[in-house]
Formats: structure tokens, C-alpha cells, sequence
């Protein structure tokens, strides 16, 4: 109940009137008891994180088990230390056994043992020791240039005076790549930066929509939209009034990731996962075989600088 | 005591036809004697010859034998003998009979059509006797049809004190529901807990879960057919009753007697009222509360023995209002949705052989929320929110009785659905104003069938073809639908029974929780989201017996193609956050946020009813399974789906000790829904694409993510729900009608049926344990009706 209300009240006053309709008839004559059945049955499964980059400073293994959610609850770390965790690279033909590292808890080699190269396959197996085995496989993204992303349409509006918020204007950038390879790009936001008549300079974020993630299949152009009114902070900040018209698009600048379908999926996952109560549940994503939880994935990313 | 039914016959007309052929048809209508409605499903039988037929929901009937061959026609009611007429077949005829029957102690009631089981072609279809609903213990005293129907074999119920219906593994969005042949959106007041069918305005109710005739068509799983009272057109009639949180009236009778009748009924809860004193004590003088009322009326003229017009309409809604006023401060806010719907329709008699009826028909549903708020300190605020379905229809229908052995029915039907998912007007002082309408959609849903009663022998088929057309912007799909029933009377009490039926559904009812809330939204079909597809074989037996019991046993199996599900993380409750101005509102398509599968369900019913005598009632039984399976849910592995009850059995007993005195009990039991359950904890460290480029090294963040473990979909049970309720009657004749008392139990052993379960942390937090909560215990009621005469 706490969660629901919690939730209601975050959303505003739609909230707070459907909460409270919801609350009074709930509230009017429920009864809330111990359960007669037992809770769920907890079911022990064998929990595997792994993310491999270029960009890491060691190829690390997080192995662990789930926790039950009833009955007695503990902060203690679940880890399996006496495991054997090998991570191959496939296109080299090498691999590595990785040791355990009692200080955190994970299975861990500096990226000198074990270099993750960008479009080369890698496995992850782990054996537990009472015979348990799990794997999975990853493809590094291929490495992206700083012009892979250019600017493609774009269009700002004139300016519109808001009494409360200030001055806004609207803002249409398209950003594209040519000819993607396979894997999953993204982009969280990126700082847009806008001129106005006199030669000032406004910045503001732009958001991507839905969870910004586009899948490349090989051959096409991927684009990510940006199309919105945009509130100008400049000056005394919030409400600042004084950018006159022409307004231009003076550039963008970001950070554009890439990674492959177990990072896009798990992402997706967390993406989701609103904390709204009344949501779907989102079940634990899973890469692995033999029903381990968890995600092996792969990711790289580039600080892109777009002018037009 | 001896039943005695009399009747007078009024001959209209004699027509000349069938000369060539050497036959006669007699044809006409019957109607009730005490109040002149018309009367459907009622046999008439030759008792010579062995033919028969029924009439048709008009009360209209046309049977052709051979010229000269008199005999007498017997018209049935189940379980009792009529009195016959004698006709000489010498020419053709058309008649106007009206029947009454003289009430018996033991006589169900008398308005109730149903035929001999083994006599029917069709299967899976059940007439429901208004009066029985009335008989019927229910929650708070507040008698539901929808709630009876729960209580049917393959009927489930979505949980506690819901009134939405889960028909042989469908949804609740798969039952079309049509009253006086307007659909109904949203049958629901009161989030689900009462359905807005006044029991007092309605004539007949009929559900069929199977074996669809091929008039029907729209959903997948089932048919809700009501049809509202036509009024007394010879005497003015009505009742009223007061019971512990509504009261409710109906008025009928006659505008001109004997040609045109009228029929008014509502009803208005007091819920605002009761609570008022508590919700003014807790919040300083705010005034706020809840209520709903329904109002339906209808209107008849007999233009000639071969014409009627007949206009019905339903208005309904339900509004939760919060106003407060102080010094500084004025806030109002409502919260409404509601129904209308109107039909307009026209029979008219072609020939002796032949029926017609046109239909105009309007159905609207709508959300509306509203918000205002002034402060002395801020600007003022103001919100408007509104979404809705809309249909205009037309529809025709033909009855053509050739023969004895042939009742062919036909017709079409267009209807053009235009929703309005929503529009948004939000203002903020006199500087932002912000207006989004997203743009009504335009759907058009057409069908065209031909049905054949054919009886031949000890064979009855039902075969059928509807053809069904729907477009929407640039997409249209274009769907034959096969039908076919067929019964083979073993003996004249037993009879086999088979079916095959295929549905396509194009419209979705988009339900985060499954409760019946206001905020679920219809959607159409789209070129991404294609219509759902069912199709569904059914056999069975039934059985005839003495004193008036019969037995049905069913067994079915049902597949749908192109169901609909939320996706994970989807949710459609509190989705917009369109008082956060920087936000894009409705940034995500309803159809991003559904995939679509398949689901199977299959099952067995057992359905023993008992129509007549002292004690009468059924017991019912389904043995059933339904699974879904989407590969963007549960990994892409088949579930059970929530409402997949493996037993579902319900007890039903009136028995009238007297006149004046009827005791009633119902038991209901039912296995648990099957729900998703948090079961465990990953812990681990996340890694997720942000603003600022990040590596991953869980060295120094080890197991800081905590996500929930599900197990799989639906892999919990909740307890098995089951409660058993009782009323008692006490009627009291007066000189101008029948008083009645009425005390009811809901739950009588104050079973707690849990209506949700969660998780709750000891105060320590070191322990966390299974809570469930339920909504009703042990309620008991009093009501008070009188119907004057």
C-alpha cells in the first residue's frame, strides 16, 4: 500500500484523485490478515553479471545466487567462490581463467590477460563445484568513428514568451548513421547549444524518445529523433527573457553508445521498470544457459561533437 | 393444483397464399395477457403433424402445414402443459394470441421461454429467467444479472465481488454485450463491484458461450443479450425497492392501451449521503463522495398488426466528487465515466412467412476527469481530461420460415466506431494553456450472415456463414466466419450435441489490473495489431427428466489467434505525466506497449438445473484449463493465464416454502487465480548507458542493483475462493400490490477470500511475510420492494 500511495502521489494530482477514489473504497472495508497459504516457493538460482568493453580496466565476473524475497532477510553478499570462470576469445582462439577476488566478492584479470577487442566473439563459462555449468557468448560492437553520427534535418522555431517559464521555442534535430553495422545504438541526451539573434548562446538537454535504443541490421540508416519545445536558461536562469529572434541550432555534443542484443535487452528491462505498481512485472532477463539469471554483455561508446 | 392457462384468440386476417403448394400457414404473434408484451422462444407445436416452431424474440411465429389438415397447436411453456387451439388449416392465418397463466406455488416463473434442452439444435446457450435473479441472494442486496451469470457453468468471475466475466478461457473484453442491441463498453459501476443492469427493467437475458448463431459476431468467448421490458400497454404497473445502498423504481404502462406502452425504470445509490458526515469529520468541512444511478426507458407503438416501432435507451454514469473550499484556497475535482446508449427499431411483417427487423442503434462510453484549483498565492490551475468510444449502427434482420423443417435467418449489420483515446486541455493562469486532442479515430465493422434451423428427422443442424468487414485508415480485413451446431435426439429426452464456431474480434480493451477500471480503454484494431481470432469445437449430451430437471454435459476446446497482452513494464493506469510541461504526453503508443500471442483453453461442463416445483436451481461444474503464450512475455514459454480456474462449481437453491415465503442459498467455490509473485532477489551490479561514459567495474559497487525474481508468469495460486450466501423472502399481499422483505447474507461463514496478496516487512525489517487482503466478510442486508398493480 505504501508503494501504490508513494507512486500516486509522485504523479501529481491525477494521481492523488485516482489514488484517493482507489484508497477510500480500498480502505472502507478491507481486511488484512497473515496469509493461509504459504508464500511463494523460493527457488535458489545461480546469478552471473558480466560486461565486457574495450573500455574497462579488467574483464570482471560477478557470480552470485538469488535471495528469497519472504522469510528471513539478510544483507549479506551472495557469491560462489570456489567456481571456475573462463572467458575465451573465439576470434583469437585464447582464453583465461579468472580468480576470485575475496576483497569484492567477483572473479576478476586485468584487461593485459584477456584484451576485449572490438568485433571479436567471446564466451563466458562458468562451472560451479558441485558440477553446475552455465555459458554465454557476446560479439564486442564494432568501434564507432566521432563522424559516424551526423546531423541530418533540423529546424528551430521563433521564439514564444511564457510568463511562468520563460522563453521557449521549438526545436526539431534529426541525427542519423549511414550504412550500421549490426548492433544496438543509443543515445541518452545530448547538449544542445542555440544562438540566438545577438550572438548569444543558450544550452539545454535534448531527450531522445521512448528508450532511445535503434537497432542496426547492416544496411540502413538509423535515425533518432529530437522534436520539442525547448525552455531557454539563460541570464538570471529559468524565466530568463532576453534571447531575441533569429534562433539558430549552433551544435550538439554527447556521449553515443553501442552494444550488443544482451546489454540492449537487459537495458530494455531496466528501461521498463517505471516502479509503477499497477505495471506488468518485469521477469529477470537471462543470457544464460541451464537457467542462470543474469546478463553477459557487451558495450562501447564515443563522445560525439555534431555541427551543422 | 391444477395449472390453468387461458387464452383468447384474436383473428386479424386471412391471407391467400401457399395455394399453389397446397399448404396453409398459420402465423401471427403471442403476447402476455396481463401485461401484452410479446413473447419469444415459446414452442408451438402441431400435434398431428409433429412439427414445430418458436417464436422469434418479437413474439413472432409462422408454421405451414398441409391445407386441410386441422389440428391443434399447443403453445409450451417447460415443464407444463397448455391448453391447445384448434386450427382447420383450411387457409392461411394470421393471429394475435395472448396467453396468461394463473401463478402456482410450484410454477417457475412464467416469462422464461426456454425449450426442452434435447429439443435445441443450438448448445452453450442458456436463457437466464429474470425472475430467478430476482430470487437470487447477491452483495449488499443488490440483485445482478451479471453476477447470476457467474454463477454458470464455464462463467467465471475476475475475483471478489467483481462483476467482470471470464467466459471458457476468455477475457472480459471478449463478452459482447448488447442491451436492446446497443453494445455496452464499460458494464461496470463501482469499479467492477455491480454491473449496470437494472434486473427490474429487463425482460430476458440470454448467454451463449459456444456455438455462436451467425448473427452474432465482434468477440471472441461469449454473448450477453438483454432485452429491456416493453411495458404493460394495458394497465399501469410498477415497483419500487430500497435497499442498504440504492434504491430503485419501475414505472410501466399503457400510452394508448392496446397500441403503445412505455417502460421507465432507475436507480440511484446513497453512498455520498452515508458517508458525507464521516468524509466532512476527517477532512475539515471537504465535501467529496461517490455515487452512480442508471436510468433506462422504452417506448412502443403498434402502428398495425404489421408494424411496430420501438424506441429504448440506457443512460448511466458514475461520478466521484471532491470540493473544498477554503480562505485562501478553492479546489473541485470530479471524476466520472457513464454509458448511453439508444435503439430505435422497426419489425415489420413481409408475408406469413417472413419477418423483418430494422435497427438504428447509438452507444456511447465515456472517462472524464476535471480539476480546478485557486489559491490566493498562485496561479490557478485547470485540468480536462476526457476520452471516449462512440458507435453509430444500422442493422437489418430477416426470419423466413419456408417450412416446417427451415428457419432461415439473415441480415446485416454496419457500425461505425470512432474513439477518442484522449484529449487534454490543461491551464495555467492566464499564460500556458496547453490543448492536446489526439485525432478520433474512424472504424467501420460490417458484418452479413445467413442461419438455417434445419430439422430433419431426428437431426436438427445449425449451419452458418457471417461474413465480417472491418476498416480502419488504410487497412481493411475481410473475414468469413464459419458456424455450425447440430443436435441427433437419441430418444425425444436425450440428444448429442456438437458445434464449431469461428470469431474474430477487432477491438481490444486495454486493462492494466483486471478490475473493471474506468481507465480501461478500448482500442481498435490497427495495421501493427490485427485482429483476435477464435475457433471453438464443443459436444455434449443432454438430458430431459421427469419433475423438470435436466442434465447438460459439455466438453470444449478453443484456440485464439492474436490476443493481446501488456507487454512487461507496460502499465496504462497514471501513464501520462502531462502536468510536468517539459514532458511529452502519451510519449508512448498503446501499441508499442502490447504483444500479441496465442491461448488456448479447454475444459468440461456439467450443468444439472431444476426449473420447476418447490425447489428449483442448478448445480454447476467446469473442469477447465487456459494458457496463453506471447514471445515477449515469460521468455517466450506458455503460462496459465490469471483467471485459469482448474475446478469452478456453484450451488444454486430457491425454494419457495409458500406464496409468501422463499428461502434461497448460493455456494460458489473456485480454485485460485494464478498470479505473478515476487519469489527471490538478484543481486548484482548494473551497468547502464548514461550521460557521462562510464566503465564497468563492480570492484567497488559489488551487488548494489537489486531486481525482483518472478519465477515465471503466473506460477503463484491464490487461495481457492469460496462462500456461500443466503436470503429469505417475505411477501406480503396488499390491496394494491405485494410487499416484500428481504434478508440477505453475503458470506455466511465469513470466508476470507483473499481479493490481493503482498509482501510486509516485520517492524525489525528482518523478516518479511505473506499478507493477503479481502474486501468482504460476513456482510448482511435488508431491502424493502413494492410492486403495485
Amino acid at each position: 500500500m505504501k508503494t501504490v500511495l508513494k507512486y500516486i502521489v509522485g504523479k501529481g494530482q491525477l494521481g492523488l484523485l485516482l489514488g484517493a477514489l482507489i484508497s477510500l473504497l480500498g480502505l472502507a472495508s478491507c481486511i488484512e490478515k497473515d496469509a493461509k497459504i504459504p508464500p511463494p516457493e523460493y527457488s535458489k538460482r545461480t546469478s552471473i553479471i558480466c560486461y565486457l568493453s574495450p573500455r574497462n580496466a579488467n574483464v570482471s565476473v560477478q557470480l552470485g545466487f538469488t535471495v528469497p524475497y519472504f522469510g528471513v532477510q539478510s544483507d549479506t553478499v551472495s557469491y560462489y567462490s570456489d567456481a571456475k570462470v573462463t572467458v575465451s576469445d573465439l576470434s583469437a582462439g585464447t582464453s583465461v581463467v579468472l580468480p576470485f577476488n575475496r576483497v569484492d566478492f567477483v572473479y576478476r584479470v586485468g584487461k593485459n590477460k584477456m584484451p576485449i577487442l572490438n568485433d571479436h566473439q567471446y564466451r563466458v563459462d562458468v562451472v560451479l563445484a558441485d558440477g553446475r555449468s552455465y555459458s554465454a557468448s557476446t560479439q564486442i560492437p564494432p568501434k564507432l568513428g566521432p563522424t559516424d553520427l551526423q546531423l541530418g534535418k533540423f529546424s528551430v522555431g521563433k521564439l514564444e514568451q511564457n510568463q511562468q517559464f520563460g522563453q521557449q521555442v521549438s526545436v526539431n534535430v534529426e541525427l542519423k548513421m549511414g550504412n550500421t553495422r549490426k548492433g544496438f545504438y543509443y543515445s541518452p541526451q545530448f547538449d544542445i547549444v542555440l544562438e540566438d539573434g545577438q550572438g548569444d548562446f543558450y544550452g539545454n538537454t535534448m531527450y531522445f524518445k521512448g528508450s532511445g535504443v535503434e537497432e542496426g541490421i547492416g544496411s540502413d540508416t538509423l535515425r533518432f529523433f529530437y522534436q520539442e519545445r525547448m525552455w531557454l536558461q539563460g541570464g538570471g536562469g529559468m524565466g530568463g527573457g532576453s534571447a531575441i529572434d533569429p534562433m539558430k541550432f549552433n551544435g550538439a555534443e554527447g556521449t553515443f553508445w553501442v552494444f550488443d542484443k544482451g546489454y540492449a535487452e537487459s537495458y530494455n528491462k531496466f528501461f521498463e521498470d517505471t516502479g509503477n505498481p499497477f505495471a506488468e512485472p518485469i521477469l529477470l532477463y537471462s543470457n544464460w544457459s541451464n537457467g542462470a539469471v543474469g546478463t553477459l554483455g557487451s558495450f562501447d561508446w564515443e563522445e560525439m561533437t555534431i555541427t551543422p | 393444483m391444477l395449472l390453468i392457462i387461458s387464452f383468447s384468440i384474436v383473428v386479424i386476417d386471412a391471407s391467400a397464399q401457399n395455394t399453389a403448394l397446397a399448404k396453409s400457414t398459420i402465423s401471427g404473434y403471442l403476447r402476455d395477457k396481463s401485461s401484452g408484451e410479446m413473447m419469444g422462444n415459446v414452442v408451438v407445436n402441431a400435434q398431428l403433424s409433429g412439427v414445430r416452431t418458436t417464436t422469434n424474440n418479437y413474439g413472432f411465429f409462422s408454421l405451414t402445414l398441409t391445407k386441410g389438415e386441422g389440428q391443434w397447436l399447443q403453445f409450451r411453456y417447460p415443464g407444463l402443459l397448455t391448453d391447445s387451439f384448434y386450427w382447420s388449416a383450411k387457409k392461411d392465418t394470421t393471429i394475435t394470441i395472448e396467453l396468461a397463466a394463473v401463478e402456482q406455488i410450484a410454477a417457475v416463473e412464467i416469462r422464461s421461454r426456454k425449450t426442452t434442452i434435447a429439443d435445441r439444435a443450438d448448445m452453450s446457450r442458456i436463457d437466464i429467467p429474470v425472475q430467478q435473479i430476482k430470487d437470487i441472494p447477491a452483495l449488499l442486496g443488490e440483485k445482478d444479472v451479471m453476477k447470476v451469470i457467474q454463477l454458470l457453468p464455464g462463467v467465471q468471475k475476475g475475483g471478489e465481488g467483481q462483476a467482470g466475466i471470464y467466459v471458457r478461457g476468455g477475457g472480459p473484453d471478449q463478452n459482447l454485450i448488447v442491451l436492446d442491441e446497443a453494445i455496452v463498453y464499460n458494464a461496470n459501476h463501482l469499479f467492477g463491484f455491480f454491473s449496470l443492469f437494472n434486473g427490474d427493467a429487463l425482460r430476458s437475458v440470454e448467454l451463449v458461450k459456444g456455438g455462436f448463431p451467425s448473427r452474432y459476431g465482434g468477440r471472441l468467448s461469449s454473448v450477453i443479450d438483454l432485452n429491456m421490458k416493453e411495458g404493460n400497454n394495458k394497465k399501469f404497473a410498477g415497483e419500487v425497492g430500497i435497499g442498504l445502498i440504492s434504491s430503485r423504481a419501475v414505472f410501466e404502462g399503457p400510452i394508448v392501451k392496446g397500441k403503445s406502452s412505455f417502460m421507465i425504470s432507475g436507480r440511484r445509490t446513497y453512498l455520498d449521503a452515508l458517508a458525507q458526515p464521516l468524509i466532512m469529520a476527517s477532512t475539515q468541512g471537504a465535501n467529496a463522495g461517490y455515487f452512480f444511478y442508471d436510468f433506462n426507458a422504452k417506448a412502443n407503438y403498434i402502428l398495425s398488426e404489421k408494424d411496430k416501432l420501438y424506441v429504448s435507451g440506457y443512460f448511466g454514469r458514475d461520478k466521484f466528487y471532491f470540493n473544498e473550499n477554503t480562505a485562501d484556497t478553492k479546489f473541485k475535482t470530479n471524476f466520472g465515466w457513464g454509458n448511453r446508449t439508444l435503439t430505435a427499431r422497426w419489425n415489420h411483417q413481409i408475408n406469413p412467412k417472413m419477418f423483418a427487423n430494422a435497427s438504428a442503434i447509438y452507444s456511447h462510453y465515456d472517462l472524464s476527469i476535471n480539476v480546478l484549483q485557486k489559491d490566493a498565492n498562485s496561479d490557478a490551475f485547470e485540468l480536462n481530461y476526457k476520452s471516449d468510444i462512440n458507435d453509430y449502427g444500422v442493422k437489418y434482420d430477416l426470419d423466413y420460415r419456408p417450412n416446417p423443417k427451415h428457419m432461415v435467418r439473415t441480415g446485416f449489420s454496419t457500425i461505425n466506431h470512432k474513439f477518442s483515446p484522449s484529449a487534454v486541455v490543461l491551464k495555467v493562469g492566464s499564460n500556458f494553456n496547453f490543448d492536446r486532442k489526439i485525432s478520433v479515430i474512424n472504424t467501420y465493422e460490417s458484418g452479413i450472415y445467413v442461419e438455417d434451423q434445419w430439422r430433419e428427422g431426428k437431426w436438427n443442424f445449425y449451419p452458418g456463414l457471417r461474413v465480417s468487414h472491418y476498416v480502419v485508415d488504410k487497412t481493411q480485413y475481410l473475414k468469413p466466419e464459419p458456424r455450425m451446431s447440430f443436435a441427433y435426439n437419441l430418444r425425444k429426452d436425450i440428444a448429442l450435441k456438437g458445434s464449431y464456431a469461428l470469431m474474430n474480434q477487432y477491438i481490444h480493451l486495454l486493462s492494466s489490473t483486471g478490475i473493471g477500471l474506468p481507465t480501461d480503454l478500448w482500442v481498435p484494431a490497427t495495421t501493427n495489431v490485427k485482429p483476435m481470432q477464435s475457433q471453438q469445437w464443443a459436444t455434449g449430451i443432454a438430458k430431459d427428466f421427469k419433475k423438470g430437471f435436466s442434465l447438460s454435459l459439455e466438453g470444449y476446446y478453443k484456440t485464439m489467434n492474436h490476443v493481446i497482452t501488456y507487454k512487461e513494464g507496460a502499465s496504462f493506469l497514471l501513464q501520462d505525466d502531462f502536468l510536468n510541461p517539459s514532458v511529452s504526453v502519451n510519449n508512448k503508443a498503446w501499441e508499442s506497449q502490447v504483444t500479441s500471442g496465442k491461448g488456448w483453453s479447454y475444459g468440461s461442463e456439467v450443468f444439472l438445473q431444476k426449473q420447476v416445483g418447490k425447489l428449483s436451481g442448478w448445480i454447476g461444474y467446469t473442469l477447465s484449463w487456459t494458457q496463453l503464450q506471447f514471445d515477449a512475455v515469460n521468455n517466450g514459454v506458455k503460462y496459465y493465464a490469471k483467471y485459469d480456474r482448474r475446478h469452478d462449481a456453484s450451488v444454486v437453491c430457491i425454494y419457495r416454502l409458500s406464496k409468501l415465503f422463499t428461502a434461497s442459498m448460493t455456494w460458489v467455490y473456485g480454485t485460485g487465480n494464478a498470479i505473478t509473485m515476487p519469489q527471490g532477489y538478484l543481486r548484482g551490479t548494473g551497468h547502464y548507458p548514461s550521460t557521462m561514459p562510464e566503465i564497468w567495474d563492480p570492484s567497488n559497487q559489488a551487488f548494489n542493483n537489486e531486481m525482483i525474481d518472478y519465477g515465471k508468469r503466473n506460477s503463484f495460486r491464490m487461495a481457492a475462493y469460496h462462500r456461500m450466501d443466503i436470503g429469505l423472502q417475505f411477501k406480503k399481499e396488499k390491496a394494491h400490490g405485494i410487499k416484500t422483505w428481504e434478508l440477505s447474507v453475503y458470506n455466511v461463514y465469513n470466508r476470507y477470500n483473499p481479493f490481493f496478496y503482498y509482501g510486509q516487512m516485520n517492524v525489525a525489517g528482518t523478516v518479511r511475510s505473506l499478507k493477503q487482503v479481502t474486501l468482504f466478510p460476513f456482510i448482511p442486508s435488508l431491502s424493502w420492494t413494492y410492486k403495485f398493480r
